[in-house]
């Protein structure tokens, strides 16, 4: 049963929710809303089981003086920190929690993901070249794009935003959709293969 | 190939990546300081938002999802303010939601501050229902009821005794959702909110994300588009204030310039190698 009760519980769950969006029967509502409820209720307890995880991990890094391992140190002083003051004194405005938040995570995290701007000028000098038409094609869009979407491309040249707005209209959203129907197809054969319980790779189990 | 260009080549083909990180700090930093003041073009996509906004009628409801963490605030939040700016003053019911476990304060903050200067209450003109867990599942859940998703908002309030959150049960009841999102959250909301309850969803993205959101625009499941800084710059046009984004507008000129410029050399030197 330890096998086969998940694979149950996953097809029923599936055929379900799905048969609520095609069959208007109250018990079918009522079922798939209990099915939605209980997986909010199984997405909040995984986050615990998400922050026991880590700590148990790194608490035995630690343990064993793996390299890094003041680094873990850190980690786990954050995670009990935070986690203790958001337990013990809320999260609202005005409490540590929040201060912490808001004038150390936030600064912190918008600073290095700025930081990428830098790192991108870097690599496109050494990695964006002419070496064939294709990459040619790519450089000359890539340009006309940059330029268009900002004040500066209309500036050099009014037809510029134009020229920017066409390219990504027609050549990139045909690319665009050709990928989202791609996806969706995908998605869909996935979601058939788990509801009549063929795929069972989410259970590390074979096919 | 005299010797000054062979210099040349050798000196762009070297160039130090401190002396790119320089050239594009400057270039960020000085418009800043200096604004030049280019001018904006502004877009369809952009105006079409502002304009669904600017037709509804007052104490309609607005669901405006905050699907964003810190890294993408500084990309995001203008947008964000502007369009808030919007809501609060036409006066229409605005519920902020998350996707994301750490938006909730930042949610909370902004709502706050913009919604103060228009003399709006929380909790009667807005309410922020904070983040629940399950992504695609609370989009899900919503569409059954908004009080079984959120029982309480982000303050622990008990969501049904919210005079703001009167008569409004499921997506239906929403006039409009505009999700600003870095992620794949808008996807979601078109999916659900949109195609199968029929609200009309807009959108804010990182600039990054433009392309993958014209798809929906043209096929109008998406109902208006703002992207990236550019997008915020053009909102704050059309409420006529000007701000941060309006400000940075000229420092993305500048710092793309300035990519271009480096990656021209870059193959100018590669070129002439060859050649030689």
């Amino acid at each position: 049963m330890k096998k086969e009760l998940p694979i149950i519980l996953c097809v029923v769950s599936g055929w379900i929710v799905l048969l609520d969006f095609f069959i208007p029967k109250p018990v079918i509502g009522t079922l798939s809303r209990a099915i939605v409820d209980w997986t909010l209720i199984l997405s909040a307890a995984s986050f615990v089981m998400g922050g026991m995880s880590v700590f148990a991990v790194n608490l035995a890094r630690v343990r064993r003086r793996d390299s890094g391992a003041r680094y873990r140190v850190v980690v786990l002083v954050c995670l009990a920190g935070m986690a203790g003051l958001g337990i013990l004194g809320g999260i609202g405005e005005g409490t540590a929690y929040n201060w912490i938040f808001q004038n150390v995570q936030v600064p912190m995290e918008s600073t290095m993901f700025s930081l990428l701007a830098f790192f991108i000028a870097s690599a496109a000098f050494r990695a964006f070249r002419m070496r064939n038409a294709q990459a040619t094609v790519l450089l000359l869009t890539a340009a006309v794009v940059m330029l268009g979407n900002v004040p500066l491309g209309g500036a050099i040249w009014s037809g510029l935003p134009s020229l920017s707005s066409w390219l990504l209209g027609h050549p990139s959203l045909a690319a665009q959709r050709g990928l989202i129907v791609g996806a969706a197809v995908g998605a869909t054969a996935t979601a058939l293969r788990l509801i009549v319980g063929v795929e069972r790779g989410y259970l590390g189990l074979r096919q | 190939m005299n010797e000054r260009v062979r210099r040349w080549i050798e000196a762009v083909s070297l160039l130090d990546r401190r002396f790119i990180f320089v050239a594009i700090a400057v270039a960020v930093v000085a418009p800043l300081l200096v604004p030049i003041g280019l001018p904006l073009r502004t877009s369809r996509e952009a105006q079409a938002l502002y304009d669904r906004v600017e037709s509804l009628p007052e104490r309609a409801v607005v669901v405006l999802g905050f699907d964003y963490d810190p890294s993408s605030m500084p990309e995001l939040a203008p947008m964000t303010r502007a369009i808030l700016d919007h809501l609060f003053r036409k006066n229409l019911r605005v519920i902020a939601l998350t996707n994301y476990a750490q938006t909730g304060p930042i949610a909370e903050r902004q709502l706050v501050e913009i919604a103060a200067r228009f003399g709006r209450r929380p909790g009667v003109d807005f309410v922020n229902l904070g983040y629940k867990a399950g992504n695609e599942t609370v989009i899900l859940a919503v569409a059954n009821d908004f009080r079984s998703a959120y029982p309480v908002d982000h303050r622990g309030i008990p969501t049904d005794s919210l005079p703001v959150m009167a008569g409004v049960h499921t997506w239906k009841d929403a006039s409009l959702l505009i999700d600003i999102a870095h992620g794949a959250t808008t996807d979601q909301y078109v999916r659900i909110a949109g195609a199968r309850f029929g609200l009309p969803v807009g959108a804010g993205c990182t600039a990054v994300s433009i392309p993958r959101y014209y798809s929906y625009l043209q096929s109008g499941q998406l109902v208006g588009l703002l992207g990236g800084l550019q997008g915020a710059a053009e909102y704050e046009r059309f409420i006529r204030k000007p701000g941060f984004a309006s400000a940075g507008m000229d420092a993305q000129s500048m710092a793309h310039l300035a990519i271009l410029i480096l990656v021209a050399a870059g193959n100018a030197a590669f070129f002439l190698s060859r050649r030689r």
